[in-house]
C-alpha cells in the first residue's frame, strides 16, 4: 500500500508508528501523548485532525493516498480509491465521523474519489 | 443543533422535491446512458429527505447566518452524523460521488454500470426518515 502525505504540517509517519491500534482513538491519545501533545485541543486543530485520519487510513489498504487542502475556513480532506468498495468506505467515514465527533466547531469536509487506474495527480487539476 | 433561519418553504416542499429526485434518478438509472446524473440525483433526493427530516424536528435551514463560518453542506453532514447516524456512511458514499459526477469530467465513462442503482438505493434508506 501506499500513501503518500504531499503537505506535511504534522509528522505523519512518526505518529503513524507510535498508533499501537489506529481504529481506537486512545491509541491515538497516547501516541500524541509520547510526541508531546497535551491533548486533543491544540493549536492548530485541522493538522491534527488529519493526523488522525491518516493514521486510520494507513490499516486501510484500498485507500491509495490521502490528501487535503486547508483554507482559513474549511479542512478538506481527500481518500482516493481504485474503485467502489463499500467495506473500505464504511470504514473511511466512520473515521471521518469520529473526526467531526473529536472537532465539533471545524469546518471539515471529506471526499472520497475513484481513480479507476488514474493518477491521483490527474484528479486533482479537478476542482474539487 | 444548526441555527434556525427564515425558510420560506417547508417539510411538504422538500418531501416533494425528494420524490422528483428520486423519480429522476430511477428514470435515468433505467436509461442507462446518464450514470452520472442518476447519482447526482439520488445525492439530491437524500439531501432533501434529510431537509425534511430536518423540519420535523424544527430545523428549517442549513444555511450559513451573519458571519457563520461553516457551510451549508458542512452543517447538514454534522446534523446526519448526530441525529441519522445509522444513515452517516450512506450519506457519504452519495455526496463525494454526486461532486465526483459534477466535476470529474472522466468519471462518467468510467462509472461501472450497477452503480446508479446501488447508488439509489442507498438513497432510498433516507425514505425512512420522511
Amino acid at each position: 500500500m501506499s500513501i503518500l502525505i504531499k503537505r506535511s504540517p504534522f509528522n505523519y509517519f512518526v505518529l503513524s508508528r507510535k498508533v499501537s491500534d489506529p481504529f481506537n482513538i486512545g491509541s491515538i491519545k497516547n501516541a500524541l501523548l509520547l510526541l508531546g501533545e497535551k491533548n486533543l485541543c491544540l493549536s492548530k486543530p485541522k493538522q491534527l485532525a488529519v493526523a488522525i485520519f491518516f493514521s486510520r487510513m494507513v490499516k486501510v489498504p484500498e485507500v491509495k493516498e490521502v490528501d487535503y487542502s486547508i483554507n482559513d475556513k474549511t479542512l478538506v480532506i481527500f481518500a482516493y480509491i481504485e474503485e467502489p468498495n463499500w467495506e473500505a468506505e464504511e470504514k473511511i467515514y466512520e473515521c471521518f465521523g469520529l473526526i467531526l465527533d473529536l472537532f465539533p466547531n471545524l469546518d471539515i469536509d471529506l471526499k472520497v474519489l475513484e481513480l479507476y487506474g488514474r493518477n491521483v495527480e490527474d484528479l486533482k487539476l479537478n476542482k474539487f | 443543533m444548526p441555527s434556525l433561519g427564515k425558510s420560506s418553504h417547508g417539510y411538504d416542499d422538500h418531501l416533494k422535491k425528494a420524490k422528483h429526485d428520486e423519480a429522476a434518478s430511477e428514470m435515468l438509472c433505467d436509461n442507462g446512458n446518464f450514470p452520472d446524473w442518476s447519482i447526482i440525483s439520488s445525492f439530491y433526493f437524500a439531501l432533501h429527505c434529510i431537509d425534511t427530516y430536518a423540519h420535523k424536528l424544527g430545523v428549517k435551514t442549513f444555511a450559513p447566518v451573519l458571519d457563520e463560518r461553516t457551510s451549508a453542506h458542512s452543517k447538514r453532514k454534522r446534523f446526519v452524523r448526530k441525529n441519522l447516524g445509522r444513515l452517516f456512511v450512506s450519506y457519504g458514499k452519495l455526496y463525494s460521488r454526486s461532486e465526483q459526477c459534477r466535476y470529474d469530467p472522466k468519471y462518467f465513462q468510467l462509472i461501472p454500470q450497477d452503480l446508479p442503482k446501488k447508488m439509489l438505493d442507498e438513497a432510498r434508506k433516507f425514505l425512512t426518515i420522511c
